[in-house]
């Protein structure tokens, strides 16, 4: 019994050793799995660590795997009365996916066949082009096609009944920039790439306002892990309405290009500006160029002079090409500046109406002689304020403006705007070159009468507008409106009055002394039968003057009493004006027949009852050597 | 004995346990709404589909695991036997009733309810060897004893691999057996020896396999491909080391806090049914590392409490019960996540509480209900 006893405790004790024995090892199998479980956290950070940012990358970039901008359609330019000087036109690129037409056997065929009959492609380029780079989803074969072009096309890929296997063929939509009136006021409207948006001109001064913004067509997963197609539509850009007008232009270009066929000049410049608010109607140079082709130079050079142009010299032919002569030159304007001098001069009190001057042909400044245009004749005598202006008197002037002294004279430089950019919203205006106070007697002088003052025809026609008007200094502008492409109006850009230049009192005298001029002064030859015209001649001897080469102009206004338009004509070396020879009433002529259409045009009454005279043997204004 | 049960009864129950189990499964619910919805939308038109279906499954789970715990557990004891015949049985009724998924026939279908005979054997590993190791208990040092026990779980897991090629839950069948062993038999030399020779094994593989990749010999052999993914599952991606390689991804995109829950980017299609045996590399992308870490730590606090009450079971089968059940959910939450951070080649271990799957859930809230009636009968001492 003892025995049994014995032996049933060394069994339980056995038991409970080995159950004591069994208890470690279940710690120790818990201990590891613990230790594979730390292993497993370790292999998850080195996960992270490693290739966490790559990892992360491969899964973000699929959800952006089908993404395509949607080109915005940049802005119209119109003209002020709606006439749509440039626009953007959709056009599409014809783009094959050798990848997704090979990647079943069945697309090929099918789809070759149907390109070919659309598009007149060559079935061995296809076939060559899925040789050579079967790998690639992008290849353009057809480059702006319309939307007629693409019809049959995407008709026959649509009816997906009959041609289930037409693949890996898409339109990519892009816009064309298109100019219906061609070189129709190409320095000002200018004309923008794809790549880079406006170039010159209009284009790039308002690109931000032409400019829309570009759309998105992309797949992406929503909140509720739908993956949803998204299309974000492009923002147009905005339309801009400039005050030029398609008429008026027309008018202007046409008549500088029927001069220049006659009697080429080297430059000719013509602004059309509203007197009584800034806007310009017209501007235009000798120089147009077709705004659709716009690095076409063979209408300056000829083919073998193109051919021999490396890159820089090119691009310097294109930029001259380019250049608005309007607003991005300077020169010196000469008498045509006159009325700004007996403006000053009379709000000044320096002078007065019916004041007179003695001309003995020259005028002797601290020894300096500076001759006047009469010098062949003798001189103008005994000479009033209105004959000085009529005949375009110099030592009148001279006289005039040294009594008004440099320091006042440069206050008026400043008041007429001249030296300063006007800030017409075109680009690259160049300031000008003025003298400051203490300039020398002679520069006052010379001054007077329009010389060794570098100025733009902006700055002049914008002056003297003021001058005829009242006094009123209008910023000139060329757009008047900017639209949304719905019409709604985003900005109206009104008439700026910046400053007072000289009073009405004085104003009312230049307007009578300037028609006396068109009347039965140096610019007769400018008079049209029937209406009242003012405005003043001028003869300027360009720098270097021993070249003794010339820039005659005319600066004028009508109706002379209420002036409604004031036409500024600048020709640079005029045709047949060699050393101190020539004719100086090509400008003259070029306004007369300008402002025998556009008076018309512009609605502007026949206010003067006159026989038709002919002016054609009237006296010009002379060159006169300046020193 | 007699003394100690007039003592008033102080009934311990683990409620530490209790509420960590329904965390993990409340969890695992909400993942696979989070997975599935996706998919489920596409393919089921229900976004719930799968969740749904699991919710019932879990259901009936807590049935299950109720029933288990107040079932006395010595009533395993008698049917150890009988238990582990239907589970062979059930394997041989895949061959004539069984219905084929992915080209392996691993179900039985009653109605609408899918059976996984696989799962089964793993309880009726588990109560045989609890069996046999409490009647053993002194004779299993003997390494032939050992060794018969252990023989049960090979022929398991042969039957599962040879009648429902089904590698990975033979593989589980097998580790369960062995890690009771281990525990049950009190040296360490033969099971130090047999890990050495493992760790050397799987070293000398993985060059073996990579000198294969190099030579770029490759074979149409499907176990020796899926063994060479392992090594370099990259240069794989566009076949069949798809699903790992995005598994990384998934893992490597979540960060440090994830990118939000529900907010996985590639259990969009791009990991094929993620629901499943993947579930974790998207707790990774959503929830991130420190998610990840949550999830493990809660898991080693389950096995911990499990370990406990295998401690301070009253007997050696109710010990050996709980060993199994630790077992059981320790290796398939290590093989899963090691397969889904590609320690280990690709096998299809689901994630235990969490992956989709109605028959283990079943069986899992099972023995969690048997743990907890081996709890009920530890004594606590005053």
């Amino acid at each position: 019994m003892s025995n049994t006893n014995q032996l049933r405790e060394r069994n339980m004790r056995k038991k409970r050793a080995m159950l004591r024995k069994t208890r470690n090892k279940i710690s120790v199998a818990f201990f590891i799995i613990i230790v594979i479980l730390l292993v497993i956290i370790g292999r998850i950070i080195m996960i992270n660590y490693d290739n966490g940012d790559a990892y992360s990358k491969i899964v973000m970039d699929k959800l952006s795997y089908r993404s395509t901008a949607l080109p915005y359609k940049r802005g119209q330019i119109a003209d002020c009365n709606g006439t749509v000087l440039a626009y953007s036109e959709k056009v599409y690129n014809l783009i094959l996916d050798p990848k997704m037409i090979l990647s079943e056997e069945k697309y090929k065929e099918p789809t070759f066949t149907a390109l070919v009959q659309c598009f007149n492609l060559e079935r061995e380029n296809l076939e060559s082009i899925l040789q050579t780079k079967p790998s690639s989803q992008y290849e353009k074969l057809l480059k702006e096609l319309s939307a007629d072009d693409i019809a049959e096309f995407q008709a026959l890929q649509k009816d997906t009944e009959n041609n289930p296997n037409i693949k890996g063929v898409w339109f990519e939509q892009n816009y064309l920039r298109r100019y219906p009136f061609n070189s129709l006021a190409s320095n000002v409207i200018g004309f923008s790439t794809t790549v880079n948006g406006g170039e010159i001109g209009l284009e790039s001064y308002y690109n931000n306002e032409l400019s829309g913004t570009d759309g998105m067509s992309y797949s992406y997963v929503g909140e509720d892990l739908e993956v949803r197609n998204q299309e974000k539509k492009p923002i147009d850009g905005y339309n801009v309405i400039t005050t030029l007008d398609y008429r008026v232009q027309d008018i202007i270009e046409k008549n500088i290009k029927k001069l220049n066929e006659e009697r080429p000049a080297k430059n000719i410049g013509i602004i059309a500006m509203n007197p009584k608010n800034g806007e310009i109607l017209g501007m235009a140079s000798s120089h147009p160029f077709d705004l659709n082709n716009p690095r076409d130079l063979s209408a300056l050079y000829t083919e073998e002079e193109i051919e021999a142009m490396d890159d820089s010299a090119i691009s310097t032919a294109l930029y001259s090409l380019w250049n608005n002569y309007c607003v991005s030159e300077i020169y010196e304007p000469g008498s045509t500046f006159k009325p700004f001098t007996v403006a000053a001069c009379l709000e000044e009190g320096i002078t007065h109406d019916g004041d007179t001057f003695q001309c003995d042909a020259y005028e002797d400044v601290n020894g300096v002689k500076i001759r006047c245009h009469s010098s062949n004749s003798g001189g103008h005598g005994e000479i009033n304020l209105e004959k000085s202006l009529m005949e375009s008197c110099n030592p009148a002037m001279i006289q005039i403006a040294a009594k008004l002294g440099a320091k006042k004279w440069c206050v008026y430089q400043t008041l007429y705007g001249f030296g300063a950019t006007t800030g017409i919203d075109l680009p690259r205006e160049e300031a000008g070159v003025v003298s400051n106070s203490d300039m020398l007697p002679v520069d006052l002088a010379c001054n007077s009468f329009g010389q060794t003052i570098n100025v733009n025809m902006v700055q002049m026609a914008a002056a003297f507008s003021s001058i005829i008007n009242g006094g009123n200094y209008y910023q000139p502008h060329v757009v008047k409106r900017i639209e949304k492409s719905t019409g709604e109006v985003v900005k109206n850009i009104e008439p700026l009055l910046i400053k007072q230049t000289v009073t009405e009192n004085t104003s009312s005298l230049l307007r009578k002394y300037l028609k006396s001029t068109v009347d039965e002064g140096l610019a007769q030859k400018v008079s049209v039968t029937g209406y009242s015209i003012g405005g003043k001649t001028g003869t300027a001897q360009k720098y270097p003057r021993d070249d003794l080469k010339w820039l005659v102009s005319f600066i004028g206004c009508a109706p002379a009493q209420d002036p409604q338009v004031v036409l500024y004509t600048v020709i640079d070396e005029p045709y047949e004006t060699t050393g101190t020879e020539g004719v100086t009433s090509d400008a003259q002529i070029l306004s007369k027949n300008i402002f025998e259409e556009l008076l018309p045009y512009l609605n502007i009454f026949k206010d003067i009852n006159a026989e038709n005279v002919d002016t054609s043997n009237t006296p010009d204004e002379g060159m006169v050597a300046v020193p | 004995m007699a003394k100690k049960k007039k003592k008033p009864k102080l009934k311990y129950f683990d409620y530490t346990l209790l509420f960590v189990t329904i965390f993990i499964i409340g969890f695992g619910l909400i993942m696979i709404y989070s997975t599935s919805s996706y998919t489920a939308q596409l393919e089921e038109g229900d976004a719930a589909f799968y969740f749904r279906k699991q919710f019932m499954f879990t259901l009936i789970g807590f049935v299950a695991m109720y029933v288990c715990y107040k079932i006395d557990y010595h009533i395993w004891y008698k049917f150890a036997w009988p238990i582990f015949i239907f589970s062979i049985v059930l394997i041989f009724a895949l061959i004539p009733f069984g219905s084929s998924a992915n080209g392996a026939t691993r179900w039985i279908r009653i109605g609408p309810v899918g059976i996984q005979p696989a799962d089964v054997s793993k309880t009726a590993v588990i109560i045989m060897f609890a069996m046999l190791i409490s009647n053993n208990s002194v004779k299993i040092k003997k390494f032939k004893v050992a060794f018969v026990i252990f023989t049960l779980a090979i022929i398991q897991g042969a039957l599962i691999k040879v009648i429902s090629d089904n590698l990975s839950s033979a593989i589980i069948v097998i580790a369960i057996g062995f890690l009771m062993i281990f525990v049950a038999v009190p040296n360490y030399s033969l099971f130090v020896a047999l890990g050495s020779a493992g760790i050397v094994g799987v070293c000398g593989l993985y060059a073996w396999c990579s000198k294969i990749i190099k030579s770029g010999n490759l074979t149409n052999n499907f176990r020796l491909n899926r063994v060479l993914i392992w090594v370099d599952p990259e240069s794989f991606s566009s076949g069949k080391g798809y699903q790992t390689v995005q598994a990384l991804y998934a893992i490597g995109s979540g960060g440090l806090f994830g990118k939000g829950l529900g907010k996985s980017l590639q259990k969009l299609g791009y990991i094929p049914e993620s629901q499943n045996d993947m579930i974790f590399s998207i707790i990774c992308e959503e929830l991130g590392l420190f998610g990840a870490l949550c999830i493990l730590l809660v898991f080693a606090i389950m096995l911990r409490r499990i370990v406990y009450i295998a401690h301070n079971a009253p007997d050696l089968f109710g010990m050996m019960l709980a060993i199994g059940v630790f077992a059981h959910i320790a290796i398939q939450l290590v093989l899963n996540v090691a397969v889904v951070t590609n320690l280990i080649p690709n096998t299809g271990v689901s994630l235990p509480f969490i992956s989709y799957g109605g028959s283990s859930a079943v069986i899992l809230m099972a023995e969690m209900g048997i743990v907890f009636n081996i709890s009920s009968k530890i004594k606590l001492e005053q």
